[in-house]
């Protein structure tokens, strides 16, 4: 006996209507980097100790006496440490800065290449790629359409993946101008495989890009759609995540379409699948995106990354 | 006995092991260094282009249609600065170290320089280190330590150049050559 249908909006209210006030989180970014700066100590502005070592991981931004982000120029970083360093020169600032500026989150085809860097202000870059995880998601439904109608899968579900590869290819050119209005230009993705694979192939990339991290992105962009500051964006945002949240609900309706007709080898694989991109999402939620850019894009501070992830785990991934 | 090894070596060839190409990648990328504000610390030294980095999205790599399966070593041989604009001088920053990076794996140094000359080119130290794992992540990112002498007078672009070199299985190649 399969189990129940999962229904993702009444999933996704449950777990925003619980939400403290400020969720975190971004879909895992497919670059970041630390970066490190050590520099002579700054002139002290104001009066009093302006600096003291600081712990790893223990950042006092508010309310101690030492403010990292107040000594490290953050302007295109998220600062993630800092610490007095001595020298026989005298006390050295050194500054632990992690940049990411990708946070969309969506199906992926198989073969997809990274995106190399692009140009544009910050908030350009991650427009792009986003615009580029849009597009390159079109792909990907056009033959998860082709496999289910193989496969034999219900017209209801087929028809829903041709309605994707509509909507991805409107959100494609919905961001992508956004993103050039920004300076910056989302290339084109390379198709990947287009060939039919077996059920228990497509069961699990269903598995891994639509329940976990589509349905993620999902929920994000509806938290995105109301917190936005980039007005534009968040007018696009609104349409998008309705738009998501069909998708999200495909991907469990393929996941528990597929499972009865899989046998017990290949259901663990599928399982398998699912766990290694929940723990791919767990890894990189956490990771800070540009001030900026979190701002313009609603984005949810990575301080509370864990908790939405793991709500989704708790009622979706479980 | 002493037979045993190029008897073994014969063999391996006629059973038509994969011979290695060696293949390189070079890639550039900009920052700026801003002349420092008061009270702050300098920001971190970000080469946006080296960012997200997929190495086989490349002009050659694509024409010779390689996969990241035929790949069987990446090593950066040879890493560059270069200021593009401002002053020429980069003096101002010693133990520069430049590490790749990707998702769910460890930050990897591959090449460094203790001090940098007064002038407005300078070569780092690349000792050969593998990045593979790095580089077959699809999305790699190269990222930098620094540590600032004093600040710069005025806004100064560096450029990095960065020469990847690839151990690839010459069976792509072929697979090229053929009409």
């Amino acid at each position: 006996m399969s189990a129940p249908r999962v229904v993702v909006r009444k999933v996704f209210r449950r777990i925003l209507l619980t939400t403290p006030v400020m969720l975190g989180g971004c879909c895992p970014a497919p670059s970041s980097g630390t970066y490190t700066v050590t520099s002579p100590m700054p002139e002290a502005r104001d009066a009093g100790p302006v600096f003291s070592s600081v712990d790893a991981g223990a950042l006092p931004r508010d309310g101690g006496s030492v403010a990292c982000t107040s000594l490290c120029a953050s302007a295109a970083a998220e600062v993630t440490n800092c610490a007095e360093v001595p020298s026989d020169a005298g006390p050295l600032l050194r500054c632990t800065y992690v940049v990411s500026d990708n946070f969309a989150c969506g199906r992926r085809p198989e073969g997809l290449a990274s995106l190399v860097g692009t140009d544009g202000d910050a908030f350009g870059r991650a427009l792009a790629g986003m615009a580029y995880l849009e597009a390159a998601s079109v792909p990907a439904f056009q033959r998860l359409a082709a496999e289910l109608t193989v496969h034999g899968a219900p017209e209801r579900l087929v028809r829903s993946a041709r309605r994707a590869v509509r909507e991805e290819t409107r959100h494609a050119r919905m961001i992508g101008a956004l993103a050039k209005q920004h300076g910056a230009h989302p290339p084109t993705p390379h198709h990947g495989p287009t060939h039919i694979r077996a059920l228990d192939e497509v069961a699990g990339e269903n598995a891994a890009e639509g329940c976990v991290r589509e349905t993620y992105g999902a929920l994000l962009a509806g938290w995105q759609a109301f917190h936005a500051q980039d007005h534009a964006f968040r007018a696009a945002m609104e349409i998008i995540a309705l738009d998501e949240a069909r998708h999200a609900q495909l991907a469990w309706d393929v996941a528990h379409w597929a499972e009865g007709r899989l046998d017990a080898r290949a259901r663990r694989r599928v399982r398998a699948a699912r766990e290694a991109a929940v723990a791919e999402v767990l890894d990189a939620a956490a990771q800070p995106v540009e001030h900026g850019v979190a701002r313009e894009a609603g984005l949810p501070s990575p301080a509370h990354a864990s908790w939405l992830v793991t709500s989704l785990r708790q009622q979706m991934w479980s | 006995m002493p037979l045993r090894m190029p008897v073994l070596a014969a063999v391996l060839l006629l059973m038509g092991c994969p011979a290695l190409v060696t293949m390189t990648v070079e890639r550039k990328a900009e920052a700026v260094i801003p002349a420092c504000t008061p009270g702050q610390a300098p920001p971190p030294l970000v080469f946006a282009g080296f960012r997200g980095m997929d190495l086989l999205a490349d002009d050659e790599m694509e024409r010779q249609r390689v996969s990241w399966d035929d790949v069987r070593s990446v090593v950066p041989i040879q890493v560059s600065l270069r200021v593009s604009q401002g002053a020429q001088d980069l003096s101002h920053l010693r133990d520069v170290q430049l590490a790749a990076e990707a998702l769910s794996l460890g930050r990897k140094a591959f090449a460094s320089a203790q001090a940098l000359p007064a002038t407005g080119e300078a070569e780092l130290n690349a000792p050969g280190i593998e990045i593979l794992a790095h580089a077959k992540s699809g999305a790699m990112t190269v990222s930098t330590d620094v540590t600032y002498t004093r600040c710069p007078a005025e806004d100064q672009a560096v450029e990095a150049t960065v020469v990847f070199e690839l151990q690839v299985t010459g069976n792509p190649l072929e697979r090229a050559s053929t009409p």
